[in-house]
């Protein structure tokens, strides 16, 4: 989050527009900005998992077997948020058409397999992938990435999670009970049995960046944080993230 | 078309300021325009009564539809009341944003500063549509 959060400011001031994909070190639990938690989210313990709370909305994603993946832009390179948000999305779907995936968008209102309630930091079922926004990318009515952004006054940050194996069901399970678990299956879809196959990770980065580099009309180039940016990064996680007061907020 | 209620006044960020029967006391919130753009609002952070907020600074966050976007403070001032509603129901500032959807009450203490703001024309051709 530290990371994705200096990324954010550093295109605020004035660096170029950024693309990171990454894993956990461990399986952790990541919770929206806004999103209820202490009275639902304690017992996440139980899941042998860390916890962190995003700076974007939506609502609580288990990272584990997955790739994560945040997109750092000034305002108005991509659009407003919406439009970026569309575009990010749209360069996924190519992404995943190249790995043999018939991935869509969700269309406007459109429910999952299992009816579910719009994404809302109140909502009763507290997971992101019970729900679809429009937009979002989708496989055969189920969610397969789930996306959020954080608009600051020149920089757009979204950053989402593409499960590779079905592990949304295990956090699902351990908050809401093995009914959940049969829903969750139905809302939400991997990356393998969306392709029918395991599609290994060499092949799926440069299916993103195919992706990304076609629809955006960009090139890509290998990029690492600057030393400032790596200070930057470390006091965000030391006064921020990486706190209890900002982790149980709300 | 969006809404530009021509006895506002506003800010290239997309909030209003209203004026309230109290000298010196506004109403900030956000317009026709911004709620259109962000989709169904589904949060939103205030601040507590008796902050202050100097011009152009953060006083909360709206979220919808799982984006977060900062809310900045049109004027300097003091922060005297905040729309508790919100809390409750944040889909106003989508249905009623002039109205219910209202976020601050905002005591001035730079009168100035209201020099600096837009006026509904040049809202309007800020946002394309004037």
């Amino acid at each position: 989050m530290s990371i994705d959060q200096t990324l954010l400011e550093s295109v605020q001031a004035g660096a170029p527009p950024a693309l990171r994909l990454y894993r956990w070190a461990e399986p952790c639990l990541s919770l929206g900005r806004n999103q209820p938690a202490r009275d639902r989210f304690r017992d996440a313990a139980r899941l042998a998992a860390s916890i962190v709370r995003r700076p974007t909305g939506g609502l609580a994603v288990y990272h584990d077997r997955e790739l994560t993946y945040a997109v750092a832009v000034p305002v108005g390179w991509l659009g407003g948020p919406r439009a970026t948000y569309h575009a990010i999305n749209r360069s996924w779907i190519d992404a995943l058409r190249r790995l043999g995936v018939a991935a869509g968008p969700a269309r406007s209102s459109q429910p999952t397999a299992r009816a579910a309630p719009a994404p809302h930091p109140a909502s009763p079922d507290p997971t992101c992938f019970a729900a679809a926004a429009p937009g979002e990318v989708m496989v055969r009515g189920r969610k397969l990435i789930g996306s959020a952004q954080r608009c600051e006054r020149h920089a757009i940050l979204q950053h989402g999670s593409l499960p590779l194996e079905a592990a949304q069901q295990t956090m699902v399970r351990r908050l809401a009970g093995a009914d959940a678990v049969a829903g969750a299956s139905l809302a939400a879809i991997a990356l393998a049995e969306a392709a029918g196959r395991v599609v290994p990770m060499p092949e799926l980065i440069d299916a993103v960046v195919a992706g990304f580099t076609a629809t955006l009309g960009i090139r890509l180039a290998p990029a690492v944080l600057s030393p400032p940016e790596r200070l930057r990064a470390a006091a965000l996680a030391d006064q921020r993230f990486g706190t209890s007061a900002w982790t149980w907020r709300r | 078309m969006s809404e530009i209620p021509g006895d506002l006044l506003y800010t290239e960020e997309h909030e209003y300021l209203k004026r309230t029967d109290e000298e010196g006391v506004y109403l900030v919130g956000i317009t026709d325009y911004a709620q259109g753009e962000l989709g169904d609002v589904v949060y939103v952070e205030l601040p507590e009564p008796g902050r202050s907020i100097g011009r152009m600074e953060v006083f909360g966050t709206v979220e919808a539809v799982k984006a977060v976007s900062d809310l900045y403070s049109p004027i300097s001032g003091e922060v005297v009341a905040v729309n508790t509603g919100l809390a409750d129901d944040p889909a106003l500032v989508n249905s009623d944003p002039y109205g219910g959807g209202w976020m601050l009450k905002l005591r001035v203490s730079e009168p100035s500063e209201l020099d600096q703001l837009l006026g509904p024309e040049e809202y309007g051709r800020h946002i394309g549509e004037g």
